[in-house]
């Protein structure tokens, strides 16, 4: 890309700019380029566990929900955000201003037919955007890469400890970083690193860094990223969060950034643990909305929040029982900051579980047609873009 | 790691002796493995080479007259890799994998190439002599590895002449193949050198010029004669060091990348009460050292590596990709980079190297049409013929994801931790279901992962 080449030829062109301060020469360049680029980035978060979208986005309006969650359900004072008989669970506080502040959607029901409750599979086809009965080797994105960005090693970034099926493709690797910590430390020379009384497995575990396809981009975008790191809470998606916001303030050329969180699945104990997962969606969620406000990024980002599945409308004990359709969050500055959908329908359920209203391929849809331009039949996806979403 | 698997990783090429060893027990295992009386007849594309030096001359005579003697120095070449591909083969289908482990080890000790010998037929002679004698006497071994055609021709020895020294052999035989440097002296070297002046090619094997042959008198180490070179090593072998050398090497080829030194002793000097016998001293060594091995002690070397692919994933074996993919991974079979030979431990992987290996199995599991067709390109010339990747992985217990998960940690990485755990259970949660149509695609990524990990570049 021709923007790229003039960066580079600007940052290795003109030594007198390295004797600059640091935050300076990163600044200069970052806002340099914030006025060039206009590509956008979209970030997935992934809820592991089936994330129970009824205590999420809570229709607290509906006396159906607490006669199936005595005990579980979210007392109607606590609930914020109320609008049209919805609203959020109280610790999704900085979620709630993020949609007041207009830049949050949430689209109701979102789900498949011939709903999978095993997680294995459920994700499966979340991932491949197949059928319910179908099996396909390659991600959704995966496909869409490997036609829109078949050049570019970095097109997609799986920020996790495992591979992603979202990002398999036949015609290129996808890229999986475990951890930019040691990324950082691994790369900066040949310093010896003990993390075991293992000399011989440490000698391989620092090898793997530096094995990893893409890595001196990274490098490179960490470094400037850098300079404009800013402060994020404390969690394990928030440091994951972080370090995708540094490399898309780094100038990374990757359009896709996937994460995931684990967690969510709540047989037991649900009130507790489900809480302390969403907290940490919040405050991670928030701080990266923060960040890329800051830098004026907002608009290019788009931040896509969803699950395998819902959770079963009646409680089970302490808990709850796979289910099927969920809430799905987009936040970004060029979403339309409404509520998708019809509130969820507790009368009518599928043993037990509520009925899909919107299908996933078709968010996936209007993502890729508002983001990318992109037409999802190529990828063999037919469902129409989601409307009112961008 | 299960203890029978990593057994047959030590002992072979693979996890694939791993229930032979369980049913034979460990010390019947090893014993069948070297009483196996198999011998390595001359492969069918070595029947029409030159295979005398008479023969060899006179095709020399023929090549220089031809106007296309690039054909005939071309049909070396394919010679070479075709004999690559047959060491390959014989590692690969054999049933007694030890004995090939062991023949490539002494390969590796006496090094001599393909590209240093260019008579393939005599690469074929000097391996059948290792073969014959790697667990026979160490003293014997020696002397037949001296008076082979191929280690003549690698290390130069035809110019070795009467007031003519070279002591390029010489000087391998105390440094590399018997002492070790710091055992010996310069004045060492030039008499070793003086015994072997005269030593030429010969028919079947190495004989002396009487007319080259220094018959002056040879000191080394405070003795005087008229050596032959048999007097030579058989000096060499009252040396202290030389058990030692030797049992180092061989540790660091089968067990570990750094061997203790009391260790290294304590085999030396059953080596050396044992006469330099090599099948008790193997039979030995390999007994104890498995019993008490946890594995993570050594850097999986290429072949192992990419054997343990194979048969794990029933990949059909295509003998000359695999030579190739070999030699890309620094271990290019018959043909170290020096005398040396192959280093082993840390050498044995970049940055580069497990890069490449990620790749592979990332190409075998997944497919990848970049990768085949630069593969493809760079396979142009070599002739390999069909290659084709159906991995297929068979487990013996396929009940749920746990047993699955536990059966593959177990078969093939010596350790697991908590975070390999937690992104196992990720990749095949608890509630997969075996029956699914694609379960087999979603198990393979279990083995793309472990695979992948640091931990299975070990053993």
């Amino acid at each position: 890309m021709e923007r790229r080449k003039f960066i580079q030829l600007t940052a290795t062109g003109t030594g007198g700019l390295l004797l600059l301060p640091n935050f300076l020469t990163a600044q200069s360049l970052w806002s340099a380029d914030a006025n060039l680029l206009t590509d956008e980035v979209v970030v997935f978060i992934q809820l592991n566990g089936g994330n129970d979208g009824l205590n999420t986005f809570i229709p607290f309006d509906n006396p159906l929900y607490y006669d199936n969650r005595p005990s579980i359900g979210i007392g109607k004072q606590q609930i914020i955000n109320a609008m049209n008989g919805m609203g959020f669970h109280p610790v999704l506080k900085d979620l709630a201003t993020i949609s007041q502040e207009g830049n949050l959607s949430i689209i109701q029901n979102v789900g498949y037919p011939e709903p999978n409750r095993s997680h294995f599979r459920s994700i499966e086809i979340w991932q491949t955007a197949s059928n319910s009965q179908q099996y396909l080797d390659d991600g959704w994105l995966g496909r869409f890469l490997e036609i829109q960005c078949k050049d570019e090693t970095l097109a997609a970034l799986n920020v996790d400890s495992i591979d992603n099926l979202a990002l398999k493709s036949s015609l290129m690797n996808s890229v999986t970083v475990k951890d930019f910590t040691k990324i950082r430390n691994y790369g900066a020379e040949e310093k010896e690193l003990t993390l075991s009384n293992n000399p011989q497995l440490d000698f391989v575990r620092k090898l793997q860094f530096a094995s990893l396809e893409g890595m001196e981009e990274i490098q490179k975008a960490l470094k400037n990223g850098n300079a404009v790191d800013e402060t994020y809470s404390n969690n394990e998606l928030a440091k994951n969060l972080q370090w995708i916001g540094k490399l898309i303030k780094g100038n990374l050329q990757s359009k896709v950034y996937y994460t995931s969180l684990n967690g969510f699945d709540t047989h037991k104990n649900q009130t507790t643990l489900h809480q302390k997962q969403l907290t940490i969606l919040n405050d991670a969620v928030y701080s990266f909305y923060k960040d890329m406000k800051k830098h004026n990024l907002l608009q290019r980002v788009t931040v896509v929040v969803f699950s395998e599945f819902g959770r079963r409308v009646k409680e089970n004990g302490s808990g709850t029982d796979h289910g099927t359709a969920g809430p799905m969050m987009v936040i970004g500055g060029k979403n339309k900051g409404k509520v998708i959908g019809k509130n969820p329908n507790l009368a009518n359920l599928d043993k037990g579980d509520l009925v899909h209203e919107i299908h996933f391929r078709s968010v996936y849809a209007a993502l890729l047609k508002s983001k990318f331009n992109f037409e999802v039949n190529l990828i063999g996806i037919d469902n129409a873009p989601l409307e009112g979403l961008f | 790691m299960e203890k029978n698997h990593l057994i047959s990783l030590r002992l072979g090429f693979s996890t694939r002796q791993a229930s032979q060893v369980q049913q034979q027990g460990l010390s019947a295992f090893i014993a069948t493995q070297l009483n196996s009386n198999s011998s390595i007849a001359v492969p069918d594309f070595l029947q029409d080479a030159p295979k005398t030096l008479r023969e060899l001359q006179a095709l020399r005579k023929q090549t220089a007259q031809e106007p296309n003697s690039e054909k005939i120095a071309k049909d070396i070449i394919k010679k070479g890799f075709q004999w690559k591909a047959f060491v390959l083969q014989r590692c690969f289908e054999t049933k007694t994998p030890l004995r090939e482990k062991i023949n490539l080890y002494f390969q590796n000790h006496f090094v001599t190439t393909l590209k240093g010998v260019k008579v393939p037929y005599w690469s074929y002679t000097y391996y059948k002599t290792i073969h014959d004698h790697a667990l026979g006497n160490y003293k014997t071994l020696v002397k037949e590895m001296v008076y082979s055609n191929a280690m003549i021709m690698y290390l130069d020895n035809q110019q070795n002449k009467k007031g003519s020294s070279n002591e390029n052999l010489a000087r391998e035989l105390l440094e590399l193949f018997t002492l070790g440097e710091g055992h010996y002296s310069e004045a060492d070297i030039k008499n070793t050198a003086l015994a072997l002046a005269g030593l030429n090619f010969g028919e079947e094997k190495g004989m002396y010029r009487p007319f080259l042959k220094d018959n002056s008198t040879k000191t080394l180490w405070g003795k005087s004669g008229n050596f032959t070179i048999e007097d030579v090593i058989d000096l060499i072998f009252e040396q202290p060091n030389t058990p030692y050398f030797l049992t180092h090497k061989v540790l660091q080829w089968f067990f570990e990348d750094n061997p203790s030194p009391e260790k290294v002793k304590r085999y030396g000097d059953y080596l050396k009460k044992n006469q330099f016998e090599l099948q008790p001293f193997f039979q030995h060594l390999f007994e104890t050292e498995c019993k008490a091995d946890k594995g993570g002690t050594q850097l999986k070397n290429p072949l192992v590596y990419l054997f343990q692919l194979y048969h794990d994933l029933n990949l059909e074996p295509n003998y000359r990709l695999m030579a190739f993919w070999l030699k890309n991974q620094g271990m290019d079979i018959f043909d170290q980079p020096n005398v040396k030979g192959w280093k082993g431990g840390k050498d044995w992987l970049t940055a580069q190297i497990y890069a490449d290996r990620n790749q592979f199995i990332d190409f075998i599991i997944t497919g990848s049409q970049q990768y085949a067709y630069r593969l493809s390109k760079r396979l142009e010339k070599f002739e390999v013929g069909k290659i084709s990747f159906e991995p297929t992985l068979v487990l013996t217990n396929r009940t749920n994801a746990q047993s699955i998960l536990q059966e593959l940690t177990q078969r093939m990485v010596f350790a697991t931790h908590e975070e390999m755990w937690a992104e196992l259970h990720q990749l095949l949660k608890y509630d997969f279901d075996v029956q699914a149509e694609n379960a087999s695609k979603s198990i393979l990524t279990v083995y793309q992962y472990l695979a992948k990990s640091p931990e299975f570049q070990l053993i």
